[in-house]
């Protein structure tokens, strides 16, 4: 359905970014081996500069990972300002993260530089992701400010980017092994294993398990008046991961990475507590499994290559043993496919100036293999995406510009395809320093970037709608950062604040067309939204060997809906956007001592768009503790001992109405590393 | 064993509930006029959030949570409200997800009782409900079933097999028609079980033209009316007319009347599409069986999403719910016979608006 003229574009486009492909990779291969230099392998852990990026940037380290009281990724991001976590509640219900109420599709999440994607439904449950092997979790507004990255990272409004521990290369001591086990309330048991070996100085291999299961079954206060203390049902989950990485460096200069990853898990879907009738006999399985490999090489301090190639597959299982068909069940079963190949290349033309390009291309395909669907369209798409980046590095200015080329196309069996996507797409970021005195900077950036419409968005069985067009966001930013770069007390303080205006068109929404059981998917949605990110992090002297660590984070918030003028939701508030949330840490470890306190807060928020009390979903806040003890025992053995309580108050809340949040609830483990 | 059981105790049932004042349908006298209207507003899935609003003609007043105003002590109607019916002194309420039926005092809104449909896996989302004999009569998509509630008791005291996903029923005569729709399987089903009310038990199934049936009503010359949605993709939503005293298909009225949804009011047929954009509802007389008016609108009024329509068999006004975008307050508007607008309300806190019951 596709005219000659696009046909020939495409094909065009095609070649040139494999022949740009296939070039950087002759051309980086041609120069393998030349140069081995002595073999000394530097490694170590790239933070992210909150202060001097161009675009807002917040990192979580390994450590303070450890102190949030933080179980999965989700759980972390929530301490993050310009944030929204979507938790359905308990450890097993979804969690999805809304980057300045932009809505979860825009944030591309990547683990180890590589984006994890769901063709299907666009979004990443970050309830999924085990914070057990990740040492880093970064936040960017925009994009990373990296030149030498795939050209997926330009394609988000934001990504949030996920570490494994980097490899180690360190023949000394060539085994490693770190076991865990963490037990805590509603059944949660949770052993992991890591192990790590080095065949040589070059050659890194770590391989990781982990077991989880939770019965879910957490006590809240039932809706209907009188009901008393009931318990969550059918909210367990039992999920496993399996996650082997292996790094290869033949020198500082040029290293090859291969990650493969296997996670696999069953849950309940208690959904939303019906009132009156809380069952839910709902299930869910899903079985991911993703291999991603990298290939990175510096021709010399100027001239830079990544490669990265990646193959994913991901099986979901839906069941609903009660539905009310001759089968008496429903079964949705779900394969996806991709196919993914990057290559980026930079270049510094001088200190002042360098240059990138990268293309990557990608092929998805989502097929059915249930009996409760006629003609499945077995949708497939095929994405190539080509940007060029420039960085300008002054004194006082750094100037960050990029151009991205998008192009996608659809093809289905059954139906109409859905529509190509042609659209080039700007970013520009911006960090000035207006005294060399003062570490006062200043910072701006412009992006404006779409998501494409999803699989489900396109071709759900009677609800898809072949004729959408991408969901655009346009993002305005400015902010000022302080460091403070004192010897006193007050030491490698940082303070950011950033306003923002970010505009939502063509948003992709569910609109009735015939019956409540016709929705269509169509561009109708304006959203427009004004905010206010402010964080401080705090890392005072140490005195008396007490170390103190806090954060703090504030997010304001006002996003309109602004689709309709006639409509009663005109200039509403989107639903579950609070005007006001905000996060506090603090640690204070003193030898082999550590305490953490940790607060999440959030203002009151409307379920749907009309402000009625009886769509308030009331204010919270939930305060944890938790303390940790390292000890060591005999020669290697290095041990952490932890306990944590969450929610102490005991707070009963909803995040999501009628999605209770578990109480007051405890978490216990010991990790012991050789 | 049972079932003779049930037979020799039904007409001392019926005897005995004919006695009591409270609970037998006044037959059909001269109507008065309606003091105000109750609206029934489904609310979202899953959301609890079905209302029961009162609106009175004089003062003008519109109360959008009137169950919870009446009734302090409880915490809401429930979820999903699909269906409300008067039946003697008391208003049921079919509550689909809460899987139950909330009987209230009709006249004065003040709760009665929960009836559960079943917990666990048991639950049935009952659909709709009719008074008849004595009986008030629940159809349930989760168990394929009539459900027979004493309305002294106010407990389920049987229950009827029928086809799919039963949905809406009439009654002529002995017999108790309902539209089984099958609309929860690929291919959905296309008939009308028919219920001798005197043993309870189905008597036949009648195919029809129309498939997934919803609605079915009667005129009063025993014409039965049957709308269906169709499968949606390649067969059109179709309406059927079957003839009650031999329980047969009399006519499929064919691609002019695509409608899946239909109220009959004093012989007129109110044929519509719970959908905007394609106007409200075409009128048609079933006794001269003419067309009396393509647009029942005739002032112009636009209407965003059609979704309930409901008949003032007093007056012969109809009241015409506007689910708007199904996550705000939608409206209701009421215009008289002829299709001028007479009055209209915002349904506040109501979402999703669709039956509407005259309280006289």
């Amino acid at each position: 359905m596709f005219n000659r003229q696009t046909t020939y574009r495409f094909k065009l486009l095609l070649c040139c970014t494999c022949i740009v492909l296939v070039l950087l990779v002759v051309s980086a291969s041609a120069q393998t081996g030349k140069d081995t230099l002595p073999a000394v392998i530097v490694s170590a852990i790239k933070y992210a500069d909150v202060t001097s990026s161009p675009v807002p940037v917040q990192q979580l380290t390994k450590k303070e990972i450890g102190s949030l009281n933080s179980f999965s990724v989700a759980d972390a991001v929530k301490y993050f300002s310009g944030v929204q976590v979507k938790d359905y509640g308990g450890v097993g219900g979804l969690k999805t993260i809304s980057l300045r109420s932009l809505g979860a599709n825009h944030t591309g999440v990547m683990y180890d530089g590589v984006m994890l994607t769901d063709a299907q439904g666009g979004q990443i449950d970050l309830g999924k992701l085990s914070l057990d092997n990740i040492d880093q979790v970064t936040l960017y507004n925009g994009q990373p400010n990296d030149l030498l990255v795939p050209a997926r990272s330009f394609a988000y409004a934001g990504v949030l980017s996920l570490r494994s521990p980097i490899p180690q290369y360190d023949s000394l001591k060539p085994l490693h092994v770190k076991a865990s086990v963490k037990a805590g309330s509603f059944g949660l048991v949770n052993p992991s294993v890591l192990l790590r070996y080095n065949f040589n100085r070059h050659f890194y291999n770590s391989f990781n398990a982990e077991w989880m299961r939770s019965d879910g079954q957490y006590p809240y206060n039932a809706y209907e008046a009188g009901g008393g203390r009931v318990k969550r049902q059918n909210s367990d989950v039992d999920a496993l991961r399996l996650e082997y990485d292996a790094a290869f460096a033949f020198n500082d200069n040029d290293n090859i990475r291969l990650k493969a990853y296997y996670y696999n898990s069953d849950r309940g879907l208690p959904g939303s507590v019906i009132l009156y009738n809380t069952y839910s006999g709902q299930r869910l399985k899903d079985e991911n499994f993703f291999i991603q490999s990298s290939w990175q090489k510096y021709f010399s301090s100027r001239s830079k290559l990544l490669l990265n190639v990646k193959y994913a597959c991901n099986y979901s299982f839906y069941l609903d043993p009660d539905y009310p068909n001759t089968q008496g069940k429903l079964e949705n079963k779900f394969h996806q496919k991709e196919y993914y190949l990057s290559a980026a290349y930079s270049y510094d033309v001088s200190k002042v100036l360098s240059l990138a390009y990268s293309g990557d291309a990608s092929f998805n395909e989502l097929t059915r293999s249930d009996e409760f669907v006629l003609d499945f369209p077995d949708p497939k798409r095929t994405i190539l995406l080509n940007d060029v980046a420039v960085k300008l590095l002054l004194d006082k200015l750094t100037i960050g510009a990029n151009l991205l080329h998008s192009w996608y196309k659809d093809k289905v069996k059954y139906g109409t395809d859905g529509k190509d996507i042609d659209a080039f797409s700007p970013g520009i970021a911006v960090n000035y320093q207006p005294s060399a005195n003062s570490p006062l900077r200043l910072r701006f950036f412009y992006k404006n970037i779409f998501r494409a419409p999803t699989f489900n968005d396109l071709y759900y069985t009677f609800i898809g709608n072949t004729s959408l067009r991408p969901e655009y966001a346009k993002q305005y930013n400015a902010g000022i950062t302080y460091k403070v770069n004192g010897r006193g007390f007050l030491q490698s303080s940082v303070f950011t604040l950033d306003a923002y205006y970010n505009t939502v068109k063509d948003k992709i929404l569910a609109v009735p067309r015939q019956n409540l059981f016709q929705w269509t998917m169509l561009n109708l949605g304006k959203v427009q939204i004004k905010g206010l990110d402010a964080a401080l992090q705090f890392y005072p002297a140490s005195f008396n060997n007490i170390n103190i660590s806090a954060r703090l984070s504030y997010t304001y918030q006002q996003a309109l809906d602004v689709s309709d003028k006639n409509s009663a939701l005109y200039k509403k508030q989107l639903p579950y956007t609070p005007e006001h949330s905000g996060s506090m840490h603090i640690s204070i470890a003193r030898k082999k001592l550590m305490m953490a306190y940790n607060v999440l807060l959030s203002g009151y928020r409307y379920r749907l768009g009309d402000q009625l009390p009886e769509n308030l979903v009331k204010e919270w806040a939930t305060q944890d503790v938790m303390m940790g003890y390292n000890f060591t025992g005999g020669k290697n053995l290095k041990c952490r001992l932890f306990a944590e309580v969450n929610n102490i108050f005991n707070k009963q809340y909803e995040i999501i109405k009628l999605y209770p949040m578990p109480g007051i609830n405890y978490r216990a483990g010991l990790v012991a590393e050789f | 064993m049972k079932r003779n059981l049930i037979k020799w105790l039904l007409p001392a049932i019926v005897i005995f509930s004919a006695c009591s004042k409270d609970d037998v349908a006044p037959t059909p006298p001269v109507l008065s006029p309606a003091t105000g209207v109750y609206v029934l507003s489904e609310g979202n899935i899953g959301a609890g959030n079905s209302k029961l609003g009162f609106y009175t003609f004089n003062p003008v007043l519109y109360t959008g949570d009137y169950f919870v105003q009446q009734n302090p002590g409880q915490t809401g109607l429930g979820d999903t409200g699909n269906d409300a019916v008067f039946y003697g002194s008391k208003m049921y309420i079919v509550m689909n997800f809460s899987s139950e039926v909330v009987v209230l005092n009709a006249s004065t809104g003040v709760f009665l009782k929960r009836i559960t449909f079943g917990t666990g896996a048991g639950k049935q989302n009952p659909r709709y409900a009719l008074g008849a004999k004595g009986k008030v009569y629940v159809t349930s998509t989760n168990d394929n079933k009539v459900s027979i509630i004493d309305t002294t008791s106010l407990t389920i005291s049987g229950s009827i097999n029928v086809g799919a996903n039963p949905e809406g029923m009439a009654v002529v005569g002995n017999n108790l028609y309902v539209a089984n729709s099958g609309g929860y399987n690929l291919v959905p089903d296309s008939t009308v079980s028919v219920i001798d009310l005197n043993t309870n038990a189905e008597i036949k199934k009648i195919t029809i033209g129309t498939r997934n049936p919803q609605r079915i009503e009667a005129n009063s010359a025993g014409d039965l009316y049957v709308s269906g949605y169709g499968n949606f993709t390649t067969i059109p939503a179709s309406v059927s007319v079957i003839n009650s005293s031999t329980n047969t298909v009399a006519s499929e009225m064919g691609a002019a009347y695509s409608y899946a949804f239909l109220r009959i009011s004093n012989d007129l047929a109110y044929f519509y599409n719970n959908y905007g954009g394609a106007g409200t509802a075409k009128v048609y007389n079933t006794i001269s069986k003419t067309v009396v008016r393509n647009e029942f609108v005739t002032d112009g009024t636009v209407i965003d999403n059609p979704y309930g329509l409901n008949v003032d068999e007093q007056n012969g006004d109809v009241y015409i719910t506007d689910a708007k975008n199904f996550s705000s307050a939608g409206s209701v508007t009421c215009f008289d016979k002829d299709g001028k607008k007479k009055f209209s309300f915002a349904t506040t806190a109501g979402v999703s608006p669709n039956k509407v019951l005259f309280k006289r």
